[in-house]
């Protein structure tokens, strides 16, 4: 019986206004990780229900494990990854692989991809 | 206007292309026929608002997109309504809302103004953008059977038409590897401009009916405090300096480096008003209990100073927090013009 899986996540450099007023802000989601962006996580294999841990899982499991800051909302808003935020499993886009519902794999690679609008 | 320099640096380089400058800002009016005399359409612009305009146009014109996007050291580059079918049709590439069907809150988006950029981040950025859109003004029409039956030769079987398939390649200067490509989903059923169900048309651009500010939100200016808890830059200016005061920088270290006043303590706003606070008493610049000196914030618009002001009244029982209004953009116009102005 296994009762944990070995995911990969990262968080590309994910950019908030948290210092409006300085041009070399440093505020990123990978803040609310404690300044990292990769990360090994053992995620438990099946979530409380008892059902296979799935990335819908996975984000609130980061949210109750990994966030050190009270700003949880620059990474979920109405229970869902916040719009500006692409979620990547194994370098495809999550709506290719069923979303919230897909259900992890040891050794998945999950990232967080900020969306940038600069130019 | 950027566009005069950009069309005379252009012209300076290769005088055989013909560039026709458009001063002005595309509007949803605009968009449908302008967009309309060209082939295709390179996104260089740094705001969801003309991010999403620029993407409906191009759907409703028929124009396929080449998108791409930089801040700080990393970029991002998509091909986008790329074969560039009607809407409605799932075989035409997906657009901007497909990828990205609601608008990040507006206070998350970082502008290079705000976040700052590296000159070659952006130059990589541009090129492939200029590869692609080479490659698509150059591309032949797929193969009709005939074309096929006239160039085979006995031993020679005919590639087959790469059908393209969405994708992002994300750059990260620091990163190792630099390029990775993501494979992205293709036209959302559900999309507001591309799909079947549409629910926004070229009338919706023309009439100016849709309000893409609106759409990605703007942000207020932070005003919190009570009058009393604020100073003018002039008013810092005529205090005593004889220490019965402690003016604290929220600035981050790199503005810090750039110009401080003299005396002053930085300890820089990261937006975790609890995290400040602890690091501020650290540092000995708050007294928890109080030591009977006032303390002067600042920093370089009056946003963040506002803030740690706040977290100040709120935490700690020395009350006596002054916010300097308007920061050191007011210091500049009201005390010293020679203050850097960056």
């Amino acid at each position: 019986m296994i009762d944990s899986i070995p995911i990969a996540v990262e968080f590309t450099r994910i950019q908030s206004k948290t210092h409006r007023d300085s041009p070399v802000a440093s505020g990123g989601l990978e803040l609310l990780f404690s300044n990292q962006r990769k990360h090994q996580v053992a995620l438990p294999a099946s979530n409380p229900e008892g059902t296979p841990s799935t990335v819908g899982y996975l984000v609130k499991w980061l949210c109750e494990n990994l966030i050190k800051d009270p700003r949880k909302e620059m990474f979920v808003l109405d229970d869902s990854v916040r719009p500006g935020i692409l979620v990547l499993i194994n370098d495809a886009d999550w709506e290719l692989e069923g979303e919230e519902k897909y259900e992890l794999q040891a050794n998945d690679e999950i990232v967080f991809v900020s969306t940038l609008h600069g130019g | 206007m950027k566009v005069d320099s950009a069309v005379e640096y252009l012209r300076s380089l290769n005088y055989c292309v013909n560039y026709e400058p458009h001063p002005y800002h595309l509007s949803p009016e605009k968009a449908i026929s302008f967009f309309e005399q060209y082939d295709l359409v390179l996104d260089c612009t740094d705001h969801p608002t003309s991010r999403y305009l620029i993407s409906d146009a191009c759907v409703l014109t028929g124009k396929p997109l080449v998108s791409a996007s930089a801040l700080k050291t990393e970029g991002q580059f998509i091909v986008l309504n790329n074969p560039p079918r009607p809407p409605g049709d799932v075989s035409g590439g997906p657009c901007y809302r497909c990828i990205f069907p609601k608008p990040p809150p507006a206070e998350t988006v970082l502008s290079c103004g705000e976040g700052g950029i590296l000159g070659p981040v952006v130059g990589v950025m541009g090129v492939l953008q200029a590869l692609e859109a080479i490659k698509l003004l150059t591309a032949k029409p797929p193969p009709t059977d005939l074309d096929c039956a006239m160039d085979l030769t006995a031993d020679e079987v005919p590639a087959p038409v790469e059908q393209a398939r969405p994708t992002m390649l994300m750059f990260s200067a620091y990163s190792s590897p630099q390029f990775r490509s993501v494979r992205l989903r293709s036209r959302r059923v559900a999309c507001a401009v591309c799909s079947a169900q549409a629910t926004i048309d070229r009338q919706s651009l023309t009439s100016g009916s849709l309000d893409y500010v609106a759409f990605c939100g703007v942000t207020t200016p932070t005003n919190s405090l009570k009058p009393t808890a604020q100073v003018t830059a002039t008013e810092f200016s005529q205090l005593p300096t004889d220490g019965s005061n402690v003016l604290i920088d929220v600035r981050d270290e790199t503005q810090y480096a750039i110009c401080a006043l003299p005396g002053s303590v930085n300890v820089p706003w990261t937006g975790n008003a609890d995290a400040w606070l602890e690091e501020a008493i650290r540092v000995g610049a708050v007294a928890e209990l109080g030591d009977g000196r006032d303390r002067y914030f600042v920093c370089r618009l009056g946003h963040d100073s506002q803030l740690a002001v706040k977290a100040v009244m709120d935490n700690v029982l020395e009350g006596r927090a002054k916010d300097i209004k308007g920061g050191f953009r007011a210091w500049r116009e009201e005390v010293d013009p020679s203050w850097p102005d960056y």
